[in-house]
Order: structure tokens, then C-alpha cells, then sequence
């Protein structure tokens, strides 16, 4: 049985800061350290909560499906435990009629064998 | 209480012509279980099952099942892991009954007729309900790339096993995995049965000389059946032995590059592939020309073979890998190696090569212990006695009828 496994959703529900990046040649690492400290003034604390918030509600998004998960994997067991439960009543028809045949077969030949005789 | 002569069966099953080895088996097993009980065919379309079959028992078309079900004191489904399940499947899930699992895991019918047809979601669902939230983790894993179809370590047959009324499979091993992972559901063991291996030898029609030992496989080459470890030991083997050479008859699966190996092995025209062999007779005609069959497989899914089974059948001897049903052939009939043991399976096919009077020996062996263990009466009487049991157990008979 394989082992168990970290939730893929889970994984990728936390959302963090990423780091400022410029590819212009010479001057990149200026650039992305002017946005760094721009960042750092203009919009980092306006961000993280913002952040804060954001993954807060992907926490409880991926929780609440898990729930749903759960509970569609319970309503499933119990569904096919029903139909188990179901075709087990079938076969206990099958057979009562079965048998009701048998005896209707065995009632008529004992009928005849009185209006016979 | 149903007792054997009474019994009526419904009968759910691929059917000749189906390229199929579960029709052909229906096809044998069906005169010796006919002679026990009552037996309806249903199919989904009654006119496409083989002439034979529809003049020697009553055909019904499988929409007509839901109405005519009352007449039936149960109902068998004959369940494989190939596609030619899915009807099967279908009716066993929407109407359970006594199934049959000719392989215990169903991993690959199960993703094939989800994941392959784009329903991730029932591939979902199917993982979820095996294996509780880990196996809905595992299924989005598995869509995003981060990990394989757990094919052999997940089964994937709970569902199918939780709806039926009681199981049967065709070796103890299987068995006991039921008992394990199932252990509230009766499962019983009925023989694999193995037919008509009267054949002859092919061997004229093979540019071989006449001294050469025949090294053989047979039926869909995959990667689980090693034909690989079989045709390195067999290039082993030739240095010692020039005389050796290999058939292989059989469609190479897409997970199998067979000309590859071929032209890395070096084997030219010492060996050949037939290719897919449609007629049985052919078939069984190839396993006769055979000296020594070689019928690995690993990993097992719990799976009873029905070509070492047949090979046996012949009285060929036979190479399997000593683990799962494999395991339960006397030891004096099957030559059994460790699992991927390639020294042990070289030396194995070289004390076979080397030997006639031991493959002679082996080989009478394998053909009396077929025709004791695996005749369609033997295997007939185990499916009317199971499905009796599981059927007065369900109706709070006592379950010796």
C-alpha cells in the first residue's frame, strides 16, 4: 500500500513574498534593490496583511474541502453498503418467491391428488 | 434453501468472439456448469456472442436483466482487469451479485475506463473510496505529475467486493488477500480450469534445426510478465548453449519494445515473434512445440495464469517466478525461481536445457496434476458449492447446503 501523501492543494495554499528580481544586465541588482526598499516604504505593510488575510482564507478553503471530501467519501461508502444491503434483500426475494412456487406447485398437486381420489 | 440441482445462475461474462482469455474460459467452463445448474447468458447484445453459444444456452439480452432477475437464485460475474470488464462492471455495480475476480487487483481497468476516458473525478472518487482522504491526496498528486498510478500496490476493488454478496477467486494467495482486506466478505476458492491442450508441435514451420531446445512465452507480452529478464538469462544461456532458442507468441504491449531488446540482446533469428496468435488451436499448437515454457510475472495482482495453466495443461515443464499463485504449483511440477533472482532463473533454464529426461519427467507431472486440480467438472462443482454457500448465507440458510 503506498504511503501516505501530502495534500497537493494544501501544499500550494500558502502564498509568500517573493523576492525582487530585475534581468537587466549591469544595473538588475540596482533596480531590484530600489524596488526592495521602495516596496519596503510604499507597500510592504499594506501587503502582509493583505497576505496574511488571503492565506488565512485558502487555509480554511482547503479545509472545508477537505470536509467535503470526507463526507462525499463517507456518503459513498454508505451508499454502497446500502446497494450491498439491497442486493441481499433481492436474493432473500428471489428465494421467498422461489420458494412460494415450489409450495403453489406443491399445493396444486396435492389438490388434484384430493378432487383424484 | 437452494440446493445444487435447483440452482439458477445468471451469467455475466465476456463471451467468444471476444479476444478475450475470460471469454474463452467462459466458453470452456460453461458445459460442466450447465450440467450443475441452471444457467442464463446475459450480453449486451445477444446476437454479437458466437453462434455456438446461443444455440447451446439461453442468450438474454443484459438490458432484460433488471425484470427477469426474480428468476435467479444468483448472479456471477466473471470480472478481469482488461476493458472487455466494463458491461460486466457495470451490471455487477448497479446489480450485485457473486463476482468472480480473476485478478485480484483492478487498478488498470479502473484507471483505463476513468483517467483514460478524461473522468478524473471518478478516478478520484475510486481512489477516495479505497483509500479515505490519502487516496483523494494521492489521485491529485498522480493528475499533477508528482507521483505514478499506484497500478499493483492499490487494488482498487473495494467497491466492487463491498457491493457483491460473496467473491471467488482462483488460488489460496488471492484468498487470503480477500480475507485481509475484506474479512466481512465470504470468499471462496474455485480452480482455474485449463482445456483442450491436446495440440501438435509446430516445430516444422520453424527455421530451426531439429535439435533445438525451445525456450517459450506466450500471451500479451507486458512489462509485468518480464519478458525481459526471461530473453537476458535466454542470451546468457546461448553462450553455453547454441542449440537453445525462443518463441515468443504473443503482441507485444506498448510498455514492452521488443525489437529494441531484441537488437540489444543481439538474438537475430534465434528468436521469434509470432505476433498475436487469434486462433486458440494455433495457440495451444505453439505451446506444444515448446521444450520449456518460461511464465514470469512481477509484480502479482494476485492473478492466476491461464497460459502456465495451459502450458502445464500440455505437459510442458514450466518456469515461473516462486511468488504468489505461482507459488501454490507443486514443486515438483512448476520450476520455481525467486522473484527477479536472474542467476537463479539462467541456472533454472539451463538445468531444464540440459536435461530432456527432467522436462520429460516434469512435464507428465504437469499434465496429471492439470487434469486432477483444473478440469471444467473440477472447477464446475467448486462454483455450484461456493455460490450455494454464499447464497443460503445471505438468505440465513445454514451455509452447508
Amino acid at each position: 500500500m503506498a504511503g501516505k501523501t501530502h495534500d497537493w492543494l494544501e501544499e500550494k495554499a500558502e502564498i509568500e513574498e517573493r523576492p525582487f528580481r530585475s534581468e537587466t544586465a549591469v544595473v538588475g541588482p540596482l533596480i531590484a534593490r530600489f524596488r526592495e526598499m521602495w516596496n519596503s516604504v510604499a507597500t510592504k505593510w499594506y501587503v502582509r496583511p493583505l497576505l496574511q488575510q488571503q492565506n488565512n482564507f485558502n487555509r480554511l478553503v482547503v479545509e472545508r474541502l477537505h470536509d467535503h471530501d470526507s463526507r462525499l467519501i463517507e456518503q459513498d461508502r454508505e451508499q454502497t453498503g446500502a446497494a450491498h444491503d439491497m442486493a441481499a434483500l433481492s436474493a432473500q426475494v428471489a428465494q421467498a418467491n422461489r420458494r412460494l412456487a415450489d409450495l403453489e406447485a406443491e399445493v396444486e398437486r396435492l389438490q388434484a391428488k384430493l378432487d383424484s381420489g | 434453501m437452494v440446493d445444487r440441482r435447483r440452482l439458477h445462475l445468471a451469467y455475466f461474462s465476456p463471451l467468444p468472439p471476444a479476444r478475450s482469455g475470460i471469454a474463452d474460459y467462459s466458453a470452456a467452463l460453461l458445459p460442466a456448469l450447465a450440467q450443475q445448474a441452471e444457467v442464463t447468458l446475459y450480453a449486451p447484445d445477444p446476437d454479437a456472442v458466437s453462434p455456438p453459444l446461443r444455440q447451446t444456452y439461453r442468450v438474454r439480452p443484459a438490458a432484460a436483466y433488471a425484470g427477469e432477475r426474480w428468476e435467479h437464485d444468483a448472479t456471477l460475474y466473471q470480472m478481469g482487469n482488461s476493458t472487455h470488464h466494463e458491461d460486466v462492471y457495470r451490471m455487477a455495480r448497479r446489480y450485485p451479485g457473486v463476482v468472480v475476480f480473476h485478478d485480484v487487483g483492478l487498478h488498470h481497468f479502473v484507471a483505463h475506463r476513468t483517467v483514460g476516458r478524461g473522468d478524473y473525478a471518478g478516478y478520484v472518487r475510486e481512489m477516495g473510496y479505497s483509500l479515505g482522504l490519502d487516496g483523494v491526496h494521492q489521485a491529485w498528486a498522480i493528475r499533477y505529475g508528482e507521483m505514478a498510478h499506484p497500478l499493483t500496490d492499490v487494488p482498487l476493488n473495494d467497491r466492487l467486493v463491498d457491493l457483491s454478496l460473496g467473491v471467488l477467486v482462483h488460488s489460496r494467495y488471492a484468498q487470503q488477500m480477500m480475507n485481509r482486506d475484506h474479512p466481512e466478505r465470504p470468499a471462496y476458492v474455485v480452480p482455474h480450469l485449463c482445456f483442450d491442450n491436446a495440440g501438435r508441435s509446430r516445430r516444422h514451420e520453424l527455421p530451426w534445426p531439429e535439435e533445438a531446445v525451445i525456450f517459450a512465452s506466450f500471451g500479451q507480452i507486458t512489462a509485468a510478465k518480464r519478458i525481459e529478464d526471461a530473453l537476458h538469462a535466454f542470451a546468457r544461456l546461448r553462450r553455453s548453449i547454441p542449440e537453445a532458442r525462443y518463441l515468443i507468441a504473443g503482441e507485444a504491449q506498448r510498455d514492452v519494445n521488443l525489437e529494441a531488446l531484441l537488437t540489444e540482446l543481439d538474438l537475430g533469428e534465434d528468436v521469434i515473434c509470432t505476433g498475436y496468435v487469434a486462433e486458440l488451436e494455433a495457440f495451444v499448437d505453439w505451446i506444444n512445440t515448446a521444450d520449456v515454457v518460461v511464465n514470469l510475472r512481477y509484480p502479482t495482482v494476485g492473478e492466476t495464469s491461464g497460459t502456465a495453466l495451459r502450458a502445464l495443461g500440455a505437459g510442458r515443464p514450466v518456469v515461473v517466478y516462486d511468488h504468489g499463485w505461482y507459488a501454490e504449483l507443486p514443486d515438483d511440477v512448476a520450476v520455481k525461481v525467486p522473484p527477479q533472482d536472474h542467476e537463479a532463473l539462467l541456472a533454472a533454464m539451463r538445468r531444464l536445457a540440459e536435461h530432456p529426461e527432467e522436462r520429460r519427467q516434469r512435464g507428465e507431472r504437469a499434465r496429471a496434476y492439470v487434469a486432477r486440480q483444473h478440469s471444467p467438472e473440477q472447477a464446475a462443482g467448486a462454483y455450484v458449492g461456493a455460490i450455494v454457500r454464499i447464497v443460503n448465507r445471505v438468505t440465513g440458510e445454514s451455509p452447508h447446503a
